[in-house]
């Protein structure tokens, strides 16, 4: 995605939530309502100007690249391939681990979950995933139930 | 003089002394490795100082802010890659140094410049905090005002990359923080019908998101590379006569640190680059710098340590956090149920006194753990990132559940860390946001505490010389990062052209 659809995309939705809390401010008594409306407008006036200035940036380097040597310059640059999918895997992985630990227990979901991530990320050899997960868990427990003794959801295990 | 006396005997306790220890000790491992900045770290370690004292808790997170400032150096040495942003200008002389056979040197120099960086921004701390403390307790509602509208524009304009994207999300941390029941008229604002929006939205679970999150999935993005540590072979505390050689440039590098610190929204990434700048344009040797030049490690490692006390003035005085760590240690100090604000220093006398002693003595712990400690620490370097990442969300996932023992609390937490991944990708900052959400509820009900006393006339704002020059210095630091300010410069500039050109 070209750098400005991205900024496209962020200025559209920082847009949506000022309006959202515009509309709703109207439910509010006159006083509790006047700073967030200076605040609404302010965000839409800066979300129109950060698109603007991702425009005007993107011609300038439009520009700038249109010269063909300058342009032979920047392709040579190695870059970095940035793992999209595994990204996406990674965050589904958090929000289903996330979603678990009520009606599973804390202690019960962390393992797997520290399991799963690291055999899907091929951090480290298996035999030591499955170390990692239980020691840490393991940790956790002492830690924050043994010593700190704060109210961990126990799910199961309860 | 008495509640100084009294943060000293507290700070003293076996306990407390314990936790600064381990806090600090906690503070140079995790600096030192490349995954986890300082701020991210003190966000994961907050949930374990719940349990504690609220004093003992909040010493034990700014030891591990001072610790990590110096853990960041080790690996920036070592393997070139700077632990916390703080120490990127650490690389600049100290990758070369352990290039040359001499790791141990630099490390030595870094650990040096950091006590003696730590313990004058610790002074500063001690004398400063106190005056403003009290000169702050005299502000009415007016001059709070302009203060957080001037923590705001300064956050919003000075953090990396454009200001405009800086203080927009400030801004929409302002607007988030009025989500929630409104203490002057009592009307839930924007719960849109949701009970659980009815108290607001915990900023410290915002900014466990927003900090550790957006790492987390950065560091799965890319598959790691082998990276091997240099070794440490030599001794590693400079000579008296090496010291005396650079003691300029890390008093000079102090003095910058303190400051950068104070400014809110700047911290230790700030800091040392400054430092090292300033080190380069006075020395006589300029040419030297990059090539393993030990004044280089010690400027910005001065600067970075420098920053932890100067940050944590405004924090504990105004409760504007100087920088993204502080704005967590304020969390911290939330969660115990204490109101950062000027009344700190009063009311919360033993707490804060405390905490200025245990940045103080962080500073001792620091020195002696970094010289028994550091080539212990090496071993943490190797971590690879993709095993840290889901070590950092389990952590984050802990830390976020146990602040009101919610799991809607944790969504929060990881729709937070999702909208500041996508933040990091279009290069806008996080920090305003966060310091938006601690701010915003300040500035409402001053603002509108202001307007009752005039009888809804904006003008109030200008009655009072301090707020007057606040919102004067508030609109410059607004006008300088607008194009205004670019096209001033510019028909100054042109005007001296000739004369400068006919010199």
């Amino acid at each position: 995605m070209s750098n400005l659809a991205k900024h496209g995309i962020a200025s559209a939705v920082a847009l949506i939530f000022a309006i959202v809390f515009y509309v709703d401010s109207f439910n509010l008594p006159k006083d509790a309502a006047s700073l967030p409306r200076i605040l609404t407008w302010i965000i839409i006036i800066l979300s129109l100007a950060m698109f603007a200035e991702a425009f005007y940036k993107e011609r300038k380097k439009a520009k700038v690249t249109s010269d063909p040597a300058l342009k032979a310059d920047e392709t040579d640059e190695p870059q970095d391939r940035i793992h999209v999918f595994r990204i996406f895997v990674f965050a589904a992985l958090i929000v289903i681990y996330v979603a678990l630990i009520e009606p599973l227990g804390y202690f019960i979901v962390t393992p797997l979950f520290a399991i799963g991530a690291l055999i899907y990320l091929k951090s480290t050899k298996l035999w030591k995933s499955v170390l990692i997960a239980i020691g840490f868990t393991v940790f956790c427990y002492f830690l924050f139930v043994a010593f700190l003794k704060l109210p961990i959801p126990m799910g199961l295990l309860s | 003089m008495n509640n100084l006396m009294m943060g000293l005997l507290n700070v003293v306790s076996p306990f407390n002394l314990l936790a600064v220890a381990a806090g600090t000790a906690l503070g140079l491992f995790v600096g030192a490795m490349p995954g986890l900045s300082a701020t991210m770290a003190i966000a994961l370690l907050l949930p374990v100082t719940f349990g504690m004292d609220p004093a003992t808790g909040i010493s034990m997170l700014a030891a591990l802010y001072m610790g990590a400032m110096y853990g960041g150096s080790i690996s920036a040495i070592l393997i070139r890659t700077p632990g916390t942003p703080a120490a990127a200008a650490t690389v600049m002389d100290g990758y070369p140094m352990a290039q040359q056979g001499r790791a141990g040197k630099a490390l030595g120099v870094s650990l040096t410049a950091s006590l003696i960086g730590g313990v004058l921004s610790s002074i500063a701390l001690l004398t400063i905090a106190p005056l403003l403390g009290k000169a702050a307790l005299s502000f009415g509602p007016v001059e709070l005002f302009a203060i957080a509208v001037l923590g705001m524009t300064i956050i919003g304009s000075l953090s990396s990359g454009s200001p405009i994207k800086g203080i927009l999300s400030g801004v929409a941390g302002l607007l988030i923080a009025m989500i929630g029941m409104d203490p002057i008229s009592g009307v839930p604002r924007f719960t849109f019908g949701t009970m659980y929006l009815f108290n607001g939205v915990s900023y410290v679970v915002a900014l466990i998101g927003l900090f550790s999150i957006p790492q987390a999935l950065r560091l799965v993005e890319k598959d790691d590379g082998s990276q091997k540590a240099a070794l440490i072979k030599d001794r590693m505390l400079p000579t008296w006569k090496e010291l005396k050689s650079m003691i300029v440039t890390i008093l000079r590098s102090s003095v910058i640190g303190i400051f950068t610190g104070l400014i809110p929204g700047t911290g230790g990434d700030t800091a040392c680059w400054f430092g090292y700048n300033e080190a380069k344009r006075f020395s006589k040797e300029k040419e030297k710098f990059g090539t393993g030049y030990p004044e280089g490690v010690a400027a910005s490692e001065a600067a970075n340590n420098a920053v932890v006390g100067g940050a944590l003035v405004p924090t504990i005085t105004l409760g504007i956090p100087g920088s993204s760590a502080t704005a967590i240690l304020l969390g911290g100090l939330m969660v115990h149920g204490i109101m950062p604000g000027p009344t700190l220093m009063t009311d919360h006398a033993q707490i804060t006194y405390t905490l200025i002693w245990a940045v103080m003595l962080s500073n001792i712990f620091m020195f002696l753990e970094g010289l028994v400690f550091t080539r212990a620490a090496v071993s943490v370097t190797k971590v690879p990132n993709k095993v840290l990442a889901p070590i950092i969300v389990i952590l984050c996932v802990i830390g976020s559940f146990t602040i009101n023992n919610s799991i809607n609390d944790v969504f929060v937490m990881i729709g937070f860390g999702i909208l500041g991944y996508f933040m990091d990708k279009l290069d806008i900052p996080t920090a305003p946001m966060v310091v938006g959400m601690i701010l915003g509820m300040m500035l409402d009900n001053t603002m509108r505490q202001s307007l009752l006393m005039s009888s809804g006339k904006w003008s109030i704002f200008l009655s009072s010389p301090l707020s007057t020059i606040l919102l004067i210095i508030a609109l410059l630091s607004l006008l300088q990062s607008t194009p205004i300010f670019a096209w001033l410069k510019k028909a100054l500039f042109k005007k001296n052209a000739p004369q400068l050109g006919g010199k």
